[in-house]
C-alpha cells in the first residue's frame, strides 16, 4: 500500500506540487492526467526520490520516508522498494537488453546470475522480445525498448511500479504495444501508478484516476466518471476536447 | 656494392628498433596504463566531489598539466636525490610519464563522465543502484567509450615524448640514433629514419584505436539490423 500525505515541492519560486496527499492500495493500478506542467511527473519522481520533496511523508509497502529527515541509505531503501519506466526508455546503454534486466537484478538484490537470466529470458518472452535479448537499446525500436523498461521494472519485484509517460515518446503505431504490455501487468496485482496522456487507457485500465492541475489534485475517482462525467470545471476544460 | 647512405640505413635500423623495443614500446604501455589508472580514480574523485582529495588532486592536475613534462622528468631524476630520494632512470620515467598522462587523461575521463546522461544515471536509481554501483556498471563503462578518441590522443602523444626520456640517460629510441649519429655524421639519414620508425608505431596504435572503435560502436550504431 502506499500513502502519500502532504507532498510540496518547488524549484526556487515555482511552486510544483502544492501539497498532495493521496493512497493506493495493494495492486490498484492507479492513472495520474492532467496537462503538461501539472507537476503529475514531478509527484511520480518525488514517490521514488529522483526528486527529493520539501515536505511530505511517503509510505511505500513497509517503507516511510519524511521529506524533511531523509539519508542516503533511506533514499537507497525507497528506491529498491520502486521501479521506474521512463517517458524515454532510459536503459542502459552499454548492456544488452538481457543485462539491462540481470545487472540489477544480479547487483541490487543479490540473486544468482543463472536464475536472473532465468527470470529475465522469462520477462523478455513475456513482453514478446525473447529473440531481442541480445540487442543492444540502440539496436531496438522505441517500442521495443520500452518494453525491455517494463521488463527490468518486473524483474525487480517492487513494492509499486512507476509509468512515467511511458508512451508519449512512441510513434503512434508502437503505442499500442507497449500499452497492451502495461495492461497486462495491471491486471496482474501489481501495484502500479501510471501518468499518462492517453485518456482511453487511462478509462479502460485504471482502478483509479486524478486529474492534477497547478500541483494539486483537482479530481480524482472513478475513471469512467472522471474521464466521461468530470464534475469540476477545469477537468471539463481538459477533457473537453477528448470527449467530443 | 650498395650506396654509403643504404648502408648507414640498412646497419643501423636494428640498433634504433631494438631499443625502440626494448625500452620505448614498454615504457609507453606501462606508463600509459599506469597512468590511466591514475586519471581514472582522480576523475572519481573530482566528479563524486570527495572532500580534501578533491582538493588534492585539483592540485595535482594543475601542477602536472601547468609545467613541462621535460622539468617534471628532470625534477623527479636529477632533483629528487637532493632530498634522499635516488631513482634510476627508467622508474623515474615511468613515474614522470604517468604522472604526466594522469592528470590528462583524468580530464579527459571527468568529461566523459559529465557527458553521460542524466537519464542513465536517473535509472540506476530507479534500479537501486548505490553510487558505486552506478559508476562502476553504468556510468564509468559508458564514460570511457566516450573518451577512447582523446586517450589515444594521449597515447600517442606519449609514444613520441618517450623520446624525452634520453635527457635523463634512457637509452630508447632517440637516445640510440643520437649514438649512432655521433659516429656516422649523418644526422639527416638517421634522424629521419628514427622519425619514421615512431610514425610505424603510431600508425599501429592508430589502427588498434579504429579497431576497438569498431568493437564498441556495436552498441550504438548496431551491426544487427533493428527492426520494428
Amino acid at each position: 500500500m502506499i500513502k502519500v500525505e502532504n507532498l510540496y515541492k518547488s524549484y526556487g519560486s515555482l511552486q510544483v506540487l502544492k501539497g498532495i496527499s493521496t493512497e493506493v492500495q495493494e495492486g490498484e493500478t492507479l492513472a495520474i492526467i492532467g496537462p503538461s506542467g501539472s507537476g503529475k511527473s514531478t509527484f511520480l519522481r518525488c514517490l521514488n526520490l529522483l526528486e527529493v520533496p520539501d515536505k511530505g511523508i511517503v509510505t511505500i509497502g513497509e517503507h516511510t520516508y519524511d521529506s524533511e529527515h531523509l539519508d542516503k541509505k533511506k533514499t537507497l531503501e525507497i528506491q529498491r522498494a520502486t521501479a521506474m519506466v521512463f517517458q524515454n526508455y532510459a536503459l542502459f546503454s552499454n548492456m544488452t537488453a538481457l543485462k539491462n534486466i540481470t545487472t540489477p537484478l544480479i547487483k541490487v538484490k543479490k540473486i544468482p546470475a543463472d536464475e536472473a537470466e532465468k527470470t529475465a529470458r522469462r520477462l523478455l518472452e513475456k513482453v514478446g522480445l525473447s529473440e531481442r535479448s541480445d540487442f543492444y537499446p540502440s539496436q531496438l525500436s522505441g517500442g521495443q525498448q520500452q518494453r525491455v523498461g517494463i521488463a527490468r521494472a518486473l524483474a525487480l519485484n517492487p513494492d509499486v511500479i512507476l509509468f512515467d509517460e511511458p508512451t508519449s515518446a512512441l510513434d503512434p503505431e508502437l503505442v499500442q504495444g507497449v500499452l497492451d504490455v502495461i495492461k497486462e501487468v495491471a491486471q496482474e496485482n501489481i501495484t502500479t501508478i501510471v501518468v499518462t496522456h492517453e485518456m482511453s487507457f487511462a478509462r479502460d485500465v485504471a482502478d483509479r484516476v486524478i486529474f492534477m492541475d497547478g500541483g494539486v489534485i483537482v479530481e480524482e475517482g472513478d475513471p469512467k466518471e472522471v474521464i466521461e462525467n468530470p464534475k469540476e470545471e477545469r477537468t471539463k476544460q481538459f477533457l473537453g476536447i477528448f470527449n467530443k | 656494392m650498395e650506396p654509403r647512405w643504404l648502408r648507414i640505413l640498412l646497419g643501423s635500423f636494428f640498433k634504433i628498433l631494438i631499443p625502440g623495443i626494448i625500452y620505448t614500446i614498454p615504457l609507453t604501455l606501462v606508463s600509459f596504463a599506469l597512468g590511466l589508472i591514475i586519471a581514472i580514480v582522480v576523475a572519481l574523485i573530482r566528479v563524486s566531489k570527495v572532500k580534501v582529495l578533491d582538493k588534492i588532486c585539483w592540485f595535482y592536475v594543475w601542477v602536472f598539466r601547468g609545467t613541462p613534462l621535460l622539468v617534471q622528468l628532470f625534477v623527479i631524476f636529477y632533483g629528487l636525490p637532493n632530498i634522499g630520494i635516488k631513482l634510476s632512470a627508467l622508474p623515474s620515467a615511468i613515474i614522470a610519464f604517468s604522472l604526466n598522462i594522469g592528470a590528462y587523461a583524468s580530464e579527459t575521463i571527468r568529461g566523459s563522465i559529465l557527458a553521460v546522461p542524466k537519464t542513465q544515471k536517473e535509472a540506476c536509481s530507479a534500479c537501486g543502484f548505490t553510487y558505486v554501483q552506478q559508476m562502476a556498471y553504468v556510468v564509468l563503462p559508458q564514460a570511457l567509450k566516450i573518451s577512447i578518441p582523446a586517450l589515444f590522443n594521449s597515447f600517442i602523444s606519449l609514444v613520441k615524448d618517450t623520446s624525452l626520456a634520453s635527457n635523463i640517460t634512457v637509452t630508447e629510441m632517440f637516445m640510440a640514433t643520437q649514438r649512432i649519429v655521433a659516429t656516422t655524421f649523418e644526422p639527416l639519414l638517421l634522424y629521419l629514419e628514427v622519425g619514421f620508425i615512431y610514425l610505424m608505431f603510431c600508425t599501429i596504435l592508430t589502427y588498434v584505436q579504429k579497431v576497438i572503435e569498431g568493437k564498441l560502436s556495436v552498441s550504438d550504431t548496431g551491426t544487427k539490423e533493428a527492426s520494428a
